[in-house]
Formats: structure tokens, sequence, C-alpha cells
């Protein structure tokens, strides 16, 4: 990971520092617009921050015009200076350049390095690494530290830029730092996250300034001004625009007067905001109008603080009892370890998904495997899990590097879990927490292991929240898990945990953590005797138990517990929620024997039809008491496939139908393959693969569901991939065919690269292609050894090519 | 025709039906739960700005003069947000059938929700939203007209290869005039339309 520089020359620095000590207690000013004033020189370009080199004395003069009006702060016309926006200039002249300009006649202001979005989504969601738009940004604050006296980020919608953004500063420089983003009239980003969110993150991570710019008037962003003053215990600042602009002849013009923008301003300033200024619209005389509470004390205000984690687009506190989902951690876990083993991330992803849906508030992710790389694993599926649920999470590793990936990469404010009484490891771990802005898990044991009395487990907790606190972190953002023994060796310590709970609650005032079900290991009878101590630790402080979500044994005692401790409410969720756990299977109707061989009129070919995939499961079972696999794959499932195939063909039925009961006939396979490991049902391996710079993966995501329906193994690749990761998977996997997909022209380049790649470094399996804007003269012209119009038709020509071979 | 089922109507073509009557109960019932979760997960963002005389980019280029023959235009942009794409990609681990059905109904309910936005403009009549790419006119230019709005303001951006994130977000040319009409004739497209061809419009009755 980076190390941060400290290369800061003495003169700045105290300036930097003079800036710190005056900010949060006297109102600062900063200035206003600078693309309105650069259209009334007529000067405005699609690139503006070159006019710091053609225009300079322009630039200069508006700066000039908003010290005069009274700010503190001069932003240096650097928005855009960024290699993805401006990929052929010079940037470190540009930006010398721009801090020459806003220097120029500078007299106490401050001159802050701006900073915007670099107009690329990251990836996963668009194509932009992490890591890339850390260099990016990264590459600005060099060029600019030793000149600057600080940094603004302004107008991010998306806070993982945001985040990668601050790091890139954090860590490549000591000078103050403010960041603002944009939000809509809904109160929150383009991206769905809400003030509170952003000023958690930005906040425990240690931004020197929070709040909003752009966005709306000063009138509209009201509401979310009044959240950043309930939330941000960083001073505030607000940049609105000169009102909402009104469209006239299809352009739209700035109505709102200096003195009805200043108004509101003032109320902000009565609120407690510490940093006001204007954004697009505003101009000097704007600045002038709310320069009148310059240098004013800043209003005190209260803050509530209490322990959160969030993602992006999610937070959680501790009001309430809630639940961490288990199930992403291998231990005792066969299947899910394979999974790591394979890099089948799908299965942990769904597993994800199958917690979220069962009510989880939060999900543990640990991936600890032997002989694999934790590291880069955590890495992938953190940020997967950025892009497919909306749960916070708990990155569990004793790998600290495994941590720190989890961290890095994650998008909110995540929950480490852990440190413990350990010197070492508190040494460690906390300065990522910190960096990170994360909230920490601190275990009640040390090198001694873990105490027998509720008293030393008591003191190490103590030990650990006063060396969080000594290292920065709010005792807010620890939270403390009393260690849950086994009730069948070392029945007399159950209790202990329990007080421990109890004095930690009481005593320390931090939250609290169990991994619930380690009580029960070695009993008959597990959920028992699990639920009944959840019940006991619930009554005892416990606030966030570490469960799965999906046993309703374990989610029915806490809604009891809040049902019985509650109010009418808790009842009422009690009522609605509970479930019932007597098993109720799905009703099967009976199989007798000889329908088997009429597959027209077996139940399994019903269901599978009908897309029911749990009653293919099902009934895959019970078939398979009585009849061998292949019995089952040769007599029903693949004539049952074959006769939706033809009914897809005639337009009896459509893509939906057809993509419902291949799913229910790959459930049926993974029956028969679970039970008969050995059973070589795999009719062949298939790898598939959305091209470089093509993110529309649902097409090949199709393919993949009715290959697999037909019984192939299918290495998914995924969207956006690199020719160097389909050959290294060619050589790894040895598959039958290659299936690449493309939806755009321009993608089919990307598509005819991977091909002459693949074949250029020796790959001699048939490279399929396929996608929207295919046909079989462009497969011919990028050299594909064959083209199908669409999966099913694919699925077929390779059943053949497969047949032909033998 | 009500908005609901003329939506269902054109999500039905793009899943492939030639007759909205075809439809099983199941796929029915996923285009109401699709609809209705594409219209919680959205955010439903568009601009425009007014032009009288032809862009740079746009002279000499026959697909523009074709269409525009000298009219005054709007250049627009319209995006369904980033959730959306986060959303199915989650649905498709889940349920590709459903994730099918929900990414076809996230892009009629764009067309939708901009034809909606665009008639409550008031510049006369409009013709057919234009994107280039076709008739002779570049894929690039999309981004050309995207820079002109500066759309990255309502979270559209671009990859490296032209393609537009959010997924569902479109960018295009909209003519403008008393006289002018929705009709395939007056489209720059109409020369080598699919929809056409197989006696169908792109979209609505149009």
């Amino acid at each position: 990971m980076p190390q941060k520089a400290t290369a800061v020359s003495g003169k700045t620095e105290h300036i930097a520092m003079e800036m710190l000590e005056k900010l949060g207690k006297q109102i600062m000013i900063f200035d206003g617009g600078f693309g309105s004033e650069l259209e009334k020189r007529g000067i405005m370009t699609r690139c503006p921050e070159m006019l710091n080199i053609t225009n300079p004395d322009d630039i200069a003069d508006i700066h000039r015009n908003y010290i005069e009006a009274g700010c503190d702060f001069i932003t240096t016309n650097t928005f855009g200076a960024n290699r993805c926006k401006m990929p052929d200039a010079d940037l470190k002249s540009v930006i010398e350049k721009a801090i020459e300009n806003a220097k120029r006649y500078r007299t106490t202001q401050y001159v802050m390095m701006d900073i915007g979005p670099l107009g690329k989504m990251l990836a996963p969601i668009g194509e932009l690494p992490f890591d890339d738009a850390y260099e990016a940004f990264k590459e600005m604050v060099v060029a600019a530290r030793d000149h600057v006296d600080g940094f603004i980020l302004e107008t991010f919608p998306d806070l993982y830029e945001l985040k990668c953004a601050l790091l890139a500063v954090k860590e490549n420089s000591d000078k103050p730092v403010f960041t603002t983003m944009t939000f809509d009239n809904t109160g929150h980003t383009l991206t769905g996250t809400s003030p509170r969110i952003m000023a958690e993150l930005m906040s425990n991570m240690g931004a020197d300034a929070i709040g909003v710019n752009c966005s709306l008037g000063p009138k509209e962003l009201k509401s979310i001004v009044n959240e950043f003053v309930k939330y941000c215990d960083k001073p505030i600042i607000v940049q609105p625009n000169r009102g909402i602009p009104t469209v006239r002849c299809g352009k739209a013009m700035y109505q709102l007067s200096a003195e009805a923008f200043a108004e509101v301003m003032n109320e902000f300033y009565e609120q407690g905001v510490a940093v006001l200024g204007g954004c697009c619209g505003t101009n000097p005389e704007f600045i002038k109008a709310i320069a009148v509470n310059k240098d004013k004390p800043v209003v005190k205000r209260e803050v509530i603080k209490e322990t959160m984690i969030c993602s992006a687009t999610q937070s959680v506190t501790f009001d309430k009892i809630r639940i961490c989902g288990e199930r992403i951690n291998p231990t005792g876990k066969k299947k899910l370890k394979e999974a790591i083993i394979n890099g089948d991330f799908d299965y942990i992803l769904k597993e994800a998904i199958k917690q979220e849906e069962a009510h989880a508030d939060l999900l543990d992710v640990n991936l600890g495997v032997p002989k694999t790389d934790d590291v880069a694993n955590m890495k992938r599926v953190v940020m997967k899990l950025n892009e497919i649920t909306n749960l916070p999470l708990q990155i569990d590793s004793s790998n600290v590097k495994a941590i720190e990936a989890g961290c890095r990469y994650y998008n909110g404010v995540c929950l480490i879990n852990s440190v413990n009484g350990n010197e070492i490891c508190m040494d460690a771990v906390f300065p990522i927490a910190q960096r990170y802005g994360a909230v920490v898990l601190g275990l009640t044991m040390d090198d001694n292991g873990i105490p027998q009395t509720a008293e030393e487990r008591f003191a190490i907790a103590e030990k650990i929240v006063k060396s969080a606190e000594k290292h920065g972190i709010a005792r807010h953002r620890m939270m403390i898990d009393t260690l849950t023994l086994t009730c069948s060796a070392q029945q007399p310590l159950v209790k202990e945990t329990l007080r421990a709970l109890k004095m930690v609650t009481e005593k320390l005032g931090v939250k609290t953590s169990l991994g619930v079900s380690n009580v029960s290991f070695g009993m008959p009878n597990r959920e028992v005797i699990n639920s009944t101590f959840l019940t006991m630790a619930l009554e005892n402080g416990l606030t966030m138990p570490i469960i799965n979500p999906c046993n309703a044994m374990m989610t029915n005692a806490i809604l009891a517990f809040n049902a019985l401790r509650g109010n009418a409410a808790d009842l009422d969720n009690f009522v609605n929620n509970v479930i019932s756990v007597e098993t109720s299977t799905p009703h099967i109707p009976q199989t007798p024997d000889n329908l088997i061989a009429s597959n027209s009129s077996s139940p399994l070919h019903d269901a599978v039809r009908r897309g029911l995939r749990e009653q293919s499961v099902e009934i895959t079972k019970q078939l398979l008491e009585n009849h061998s696999p292949m019995n089952i794959i040769n007599e029903i499932l693949i004539p049952t496939l074959n006769e939706v195939g033809a009914d897809f063909e005639k337009q009896i039925i459509f893509l939906p139908q057809l993509i419902s009961a291949s799913e229910a006939c790959k459930e049926a396979f993974g029956v028969i393959k679970e039970k008969f490991q050995q059973t070589d049902n795999q009719k062949g391996t298939v790898v598939l693969a959305t091209v470089k710079g093509d993110v529309h993966d649902i097409g090949k995501n199709i393919v993949k569901v009715i290959f697999e329906s037909y019984g192939y193994k299918v290495i998914d690749l995924g969207k956006d991939t690199p020719k160097e990761t389909v050959l290294e998977a060619v050589r790894k996997h040895n598959p039958d065919i290659v299936g690449l997909s493309a939806l755009m022209t321009t993608t089919v380049l990307s598509m005819e690269e991977t091909i002459h790649y693949l074949k250029d470094n020796n790959v001699k399996t048939p490279i399929f292609v396929g996608g929207a804007v295919l046909n079989q003269n462009l497969a011919d012209e990028i050299k594909a050894d064959g083209y199908t119009k669409d999966a099913l038709e694919f699925v077929e020509a390779i059943g053949k090519l497969l047949q032909n071979r033998q | 025709m009500c908005p609901a089922r003329k939506m269902k109507k054109e999500i039905l073509k793009y899943l492939g039906h030639k007759d909205a009557n075809s439809v099983d109960e199941h796929t029915n019932s996923l285009i109401d739960k699709a609809l209705l979760e594409v219209e919680q997960q959205s955010k439903f963002k568009y601009i425009y700005e007014k032009f009288d005389e032809p862009l740079p980019f746009m002279k000499d280029i026959s697909g523009y003069q074709s269409y525009l023959e000298d009219s005054p235009f709007l250049l627009c942009a319209t995006t369904l947000g980033v959730q959306i794409d986060r959303y199915i990609q989650r649905l498709q681990l889940k349920d590709m059938a459903y994730a099918t059905v929900f990414d076809a109904s996230a892009s009629v309910f764009l067309e939708t929700k901009a034809d909606e936005f665009e008639r409550n403009l008031e510049f006369g009549n409009l013709g057919f939203r234009f994107c280039p790419g076709y008739s002779g006119t570049s894929f690039i230019d999309n981004q050309k007209i995207a820079r002109i709005l500066n759309a990255e303001k309502i979270g559209i951006t671009f990859l490296e290869s032209g393609l537009m994130v959010p997924l569902k977000s479109m960018v295009g040319i909209i003519k403008i005039g008393e006289n002018v009409k929705k009709s395939c004739g007056g489209c720059a497209a109409k020369s080598d339309c699919g929809f056409r061809k197989n006696g169908t419009y792109c979209y609505g009755n149009a």
C-alpha cells in the first residue's frame, strides 16, 4: 500500500496549520462560480483548464474579483485537470500555472487545489479500475502539494470515487482537505448516497471539512444541510448553485438574486455551518453578500454520534438488534471452501443475496482458506459485493493484508473483525481502521488466550478501547466480542461470556457482538442450545449476533425477544414475520417408477417446463432413490430441454420461459451432480466471456444458463474481460469451446483482437462469437470459428461439434 | 392505449413476441413486477439544450442533414441511473429469466419516461429522438453531444469503447418546429431500419 509523503515546504505547512486553527471556529468564505465568469468574458471552452495557460490574465482577474468580494479561499481552475479528461495535456504545467494564477493577487487567502471527478465510472459498474483512478488523483496531488494550502475535492456524485480521491490526497500530502458531493432533490447523490453516509465515511477518514456543493439552490438544499448539521462532526461546507435555473429558449438561466441567496446562507450560518461559498451561476456579488458573516464565531451545534457502519447506500446503527450474516465464512462450510478454491465467486455472491433476503443487516466476509490468495480474493469479492448488495460488510480475516485489501476497496464504512488485546495486533490493525475510516471489533483475548472470568475479559476490552482512542479511533467506532465458548467443553465459562457482555455494555458503553453458534459444538440439538443462548445474550446486552439469518429458529428468537422486551410495533412485527419452523416441502406429485420412461407425463418434465426450480430439485431427489442419474438425464431432462428448445424456435414459448426452464433443469442437474460426484455427467467445458470494453453481459449470461442446463461446465469470465484473462482461462481449463460476446460494433474490434491474440498464442480450441451486431459475415471477417444467432443455436452447434469429434 | 399497456406491448416486443396476446401468465406477472421495481430503482434524469444551427460535427454528414432539414433542434441526454445497472447484475445471479424481463422493462421505461418528459417541453412539435450511429452518422458523436450538454452532471459516462454507463442511458437529437412530425419518413435511419423492414416501428405506434 502507498506510503505517505511528507514533502511539504515549511511556509505552506504553517499556513495550512493556521487555516485548521480557524476552521470550525470562525466563519470562512469560499469563492463562487467559475464557469459563469468565463462565459461573461466570452472565453468559455470545453476545456476551461487550458485557459490557465492561454488566458492567465483572465483567470487571475476572476480570482481577484473573488478576493475583493471577501473570500478566504481561492479555488484553482483545475477541476478537470486529470489524465482521464485531458489525456494529451501536460497536466503538471496546467496545474502549476493554475496555482500561479490563483496566487497572483492573493493577500491572506488560502489557495485550494480543486479536484473534481474523473468523468469515468469506476469498475465494476464502469471500467476504470480503482487503482488507476487513484493514480490519476495522485498525479494531481503530487503536482500541487508543495504549492497550495489545501485541497478541495468537489462535485463528486459517487462515494467510491470520492473515497479514492481522498485516499490519494491523504496518502500523498499532509495538507488540509475538504470534500463535497452533489445531491439531488431526493436528498441523495446520483449513486444513492445520503449526506449522513458521506459525512460518516469522510469524517472517519480524516477529511477536514465536509459538505455539499453545486446540486441545487440554497433553498432546495435545506434538508440536505439539516442532515449534515445533525450528523457531521467536522466543520460543514456549503456551496450552492444560484437557485434552480429556468430554461429559456432551451438555455438554462439563473434568476436568484444575491440577497435571496445570502438570506438562506445566513440560515445555514445560524445552524452551525462553518464554511460558506457558491457554485454554478454565483459571482463575486454573491460572495460579497455572504461575506457579511465572515469571521463570526461558528454557531455551536449538537451532533449525533453513534456506532454506525454503512455501504454507499445503506447504514446500520445499533439502536436495535442487528444480524450479521455468517454464511460467507468457510469454517465448517465445505461448499464455500470449494467455491473459494475454485474461484467460483458467483456462489459467494449468491450467499450474500440469500442472507440479504433473509433480513441480515450486515454480512461477514471471511475468505481464509489455506493455500489460496486471500488478499486478492478479498479485494475481488468486496468489489463485487459493492456492486450487488446494499448491506454493509464485516471484513473478517486473521491476515492483516487481507483486512487492508478489504477496507481499501470497500465502498463505505466497514466493520473490521478483528483486533485483540495483543499490542502488535492492535498496532497493525488500528492504523488501517484509521486510514479507511472503519469501525473495529475487539475480541477479549490476548497472548495468554481467552481469560476465564468476566472481569479479566472486561479488562482486555477496556485496554482495547483505550488503545483505539490513542490511535485516534473514538469509542463509538469500537465494538467488543466477549467470545462464545463451547458448552460441551467449557460449560462453566458460558455464563462468564454473558457476564462480560453485560459489563462491557454497561461500563464501557460500546456495542457488542458474539458468534453465537460456537456455543453448541459437539452437542445434540444444536439449534435449541443456540437459540436459547442467543436469547440469554440479548438479555445481557448483545447488539450484533453473528448468525445464519436463514435459520428460522435464530431469527424467530430475536423476533420473540423484541416482542417481549419492546413495544407494540415489535409485537406486530413478531406476528407478521415469525417463520413456522415445521419444514414445509413443496407439494410433490407421486412419481410411480414407470413414469420415468414416459417423459412427457413425468412430473419432472412438467416442473422443468414450467420453470419450477424448487419442485424440480425435490422431484429429482425422489427419482434418484430408484433411478440412475444417466437415466434421469437422458430420459427426462435432455428430452424436456429439446422440447422446450423446439417450442422456442416455433415461437410457442419465448425467452423468459426458455430461461426459466433452463434454470430449473440446471438445478436438477445440480442435485444429480451433488449426489453422484463420480458420475461423469459433464458434457464438456465452455469458457464464456464478454469482451474487453463491453459491460453488457445479459446475453452471455443467458448462454451460460442454457449451457449449464444441458450439463456443460461453464467457466464464466464475466464482462469487460481482457484478452490475457481469456488465454489464461483456456490454458487452465482446456475447454472444448470458447464463446465470446459483444454488443456493439465498437466492441467487436475488441472481440477480433481477442481472437487474434488467442490464435497467435496457439489456441486451437474453436472460438464461437455472438451478440447483437454479429452475423456470419462479420464473424468470418474477424476469423471466428463459428457464429450462432442465439443461445439455443449455440448449444446445438456445440453438441454436434462434440459428437463429430467422438 | 394506457401507458402501462403500451409499455407492456413494447417489452414483449423486446422479448421476441410479435403478438402481445401470445404472452403466458407467468411472463405477464414478471413484467408487472419488473415495471414496479424499475420505477422504484430508477433515478430518471433528462437534460437538453436548444440549437438553431447544425453543430460542427454535423456539417457535411448527410444523415444529419436529411433528418434535420434545416429545423432547429434539441440535443438531449437521459438516464435511469446507475442503481438499475447494479440491480440487473444482482438479478442475473438470482433469476436470469426475471433479469431478462427486467432489462427489457428498464429499456422501455426509459423510452416512455423520455417521451413523457418531451411532451411537456414547449417547442411546438418534436421529431423522433435520433441517436447517432445510423445512416452514416458516427456512434462517437454520442460522446460529443454528451460533452456539449455536460451529461456527466446527470451521471452519464462513457467507456473507451463508446458504450454508455449507466447502461440505461440515451443521448440524441430531436428536431423541433411547427411542421415537424414523428414519422418514419423523417427518420435518418429509415434506409436501413430493421423494424421498418419487418413492418413494425422502433417504438410506439408511430
